[in-house]
């Protein structure tokens, strides 16, 4: 191979070497990362922890509890599946049934008013029709919506003492506290 | 060789007026102990047991010290003096926020915002395509551009980075396989109380060194950005103008970030959207 040729195989292999450099340089710089950070509100830490724990916790002015799930459920007799049921794909299936939760409020006074509150995450809570426990038979279950959209609904049972005047209760509510109930029994995740 | 320049202490977030006593003592030499350099450099306005007070961050200097500070570093005391009104805004902030989060003593580690800020260089070292990188250069890159605590042992430091490793493993922002690593997710919501605080911690140092910056070294470099921009809304339309918010802020935030080098800066973008 004379010089001539040897320095242009030399230009070639440089030239693709830079061409390399380039590209892997382009590659770099176009992978930089990012990122965020943010806090969730102080009430539901709150719950994430008494559900984590299972500890109560003292906390604006009301006491956080895990609910657990009454015993006994009466769930009402199984409704007679249709005759010739259509098949039906996947996508078009209604959602399977799930047993909603049930708190169990055996251990509170006879005379205590309780209401369920539910709420997506993220959303305000609604509140539900609110009733004395009784006896301690009575059960009160969560929304539907909290055990079939799994992972993306809670439940809690406000609970009072002294229920409110004209035994009326808000509708919604950003923050359970602001109800200011005794207790407030807290659903594990469905 | 060139000498890499000093940080600006005004600029270096993690640099506090006690790292800024202490680093200028060690840098004149052996021979300045804290009796001679309170004596000798500070002029003899302090007890050596208090400057040993100083350097720890256990007690805040007052101004006059500073400037005589400045003046032995041949700088311009504004700059000093902001590090000194920054640390005592956040002491005030975080002296409130560990009573609304009830600290206990067993979270101090976290209690300066070190995880938060360590969680924020280790997220940010992952490409935002979700392509992997080699495990062992990410676990490096977590203190990048991070000025290393003299209380801090190499355990507690490993430590730290594990923690690290195990927040963002839990939270399901990253997968690690086989030496390799990559981002699952952009986004770290703070939860436990531990993390809250952590969290809470860095926003605190994030807003005290923007305003301070704006506020007392307006002339300066600092590569701060700080505004106000205000509008009226409807109340029902505020959750959509939050997710507008955060979509613009992360397409900006995807679209300038680049690698970490000598010749970046990590720059936070602390927003908040709040009506009256």
């Amino acid at each position: 191979m004379g010089p001539r040729m040897e320095s242009r195989a030399m230009h070639r292999r440089r030239d693709r070497l830079e061409w390399i450099a380039a590209a892997a340089a382009l590659l770099l710089t176009a992978c930089g990362g990012s990122g965020s950070t943010g806090l969730i509100s102080a009430e539901t830490a709150l719950l994430a922890e008494v559900r984590e724990s299972g500890r109560c916790l003292d906390a604006n002015g009301t006491t956080y509890c895990l609910a657990t799930q009454a015993e006994s459920v009466d769930v009402g007799a199984p409704t007679d599946p249709p005759n010739n049921p259509e098949p039906c794909l996947d996508a078009e299936c209604p959602p399977a049934a799930a047993t909603p939760f049930t708190f169990d409020t055996a251990d509170l006074p006879v005379d205590t008013t309780c209401a369920v509150a539910a709420r997506e995450h993220g959303e305000a809570w609604s509140i539900g029709e609110a009733a004395e426990v009784g006896d301690g038979s009575s059960a009160f279950q969560a929304p539907p919506t909290f055990a079939s959209e799994s992972g993306s609904s809670e439940a809690a049972l406000l609970c009072f003492d002294i229920p409110p005047e004209h035994g009326t209760f808000p509708a919604t509510l950003e923050v359970l506290a602001d109800a200011e109930p005794s207790i407030i029994l807290v659903a594990p995740n469905p | 060789m060139p000498r890499k320049p000093a940080p600006d202490p005004a600029t270096d977030r993690q640099r506090t007026i006690g790292d800024v006593f202490y680093e200028t003592r060690v840098l004149m030499g052996r021979q300045y102990s804290l009796r001679r350099f309170a004596d000798e450099i500070l002029g003899g306005r302090l007890e050596p047991v208090m400057l040993s007070y100083i350097e720890k961050g256990e007690r805040f200097p007052n101004e006059d010290l500073v400037r005589h500070l400045a003046a032995a570093r041949k700088e311009d005391p504004q700059t000093l003096l902001a590090v000194l009104w920054r640390d005592r805004v956040l002491y005030a902030i975080s002296r409130e926020l560990d009573r609304a989060f009830d600290a206990e003593p067993a979270v101090a580690q976290n209690a300066d915002g070190e995880l938060a800020v360590r969680l924020s260089h280790a997220m940010a070292g992952l490409p935002d395509d979700e392509s992997w990188v080699a495990y062992r250069t990410w676990r490096r890159g977590f203190r990048h551009g991070q000025k290393k605590k003299r209380r801090r042992t190499a355990a507690e430091e490993k430590a730290l980075d594990d923690t690290v490793e195990a927040t963002l493993t839990e939270h399901d922002l990253i997968q690690i396989r086989g030496g390799r690593v990559r981002r699952r997710s952009r986004h770290y919501q703070a939860e436990t109380r531990e993390e809250r605080q952590a969290v809470a911690h860095q926003f605190a140092q994030l807003f005290a060194k923007g305003l301070l910056d704006r506020i007392a070294l307006a002339d300066s470099e600092t590569g701060t950005y700080l505004r106000n921009h205000y509008l009226n809304i409807e109340r029902e339309r505020i959750p959509e103008f939050h997710a507008a918010l955060e979509n613009a802020l992360r397409e900006l935030t995807q679209r300038f970030a680049t690698n970490p080098s000598e010749t970046t800066d990590f720059m936070n973008v602390l927003a908040t959207a709040t009506p009256r």
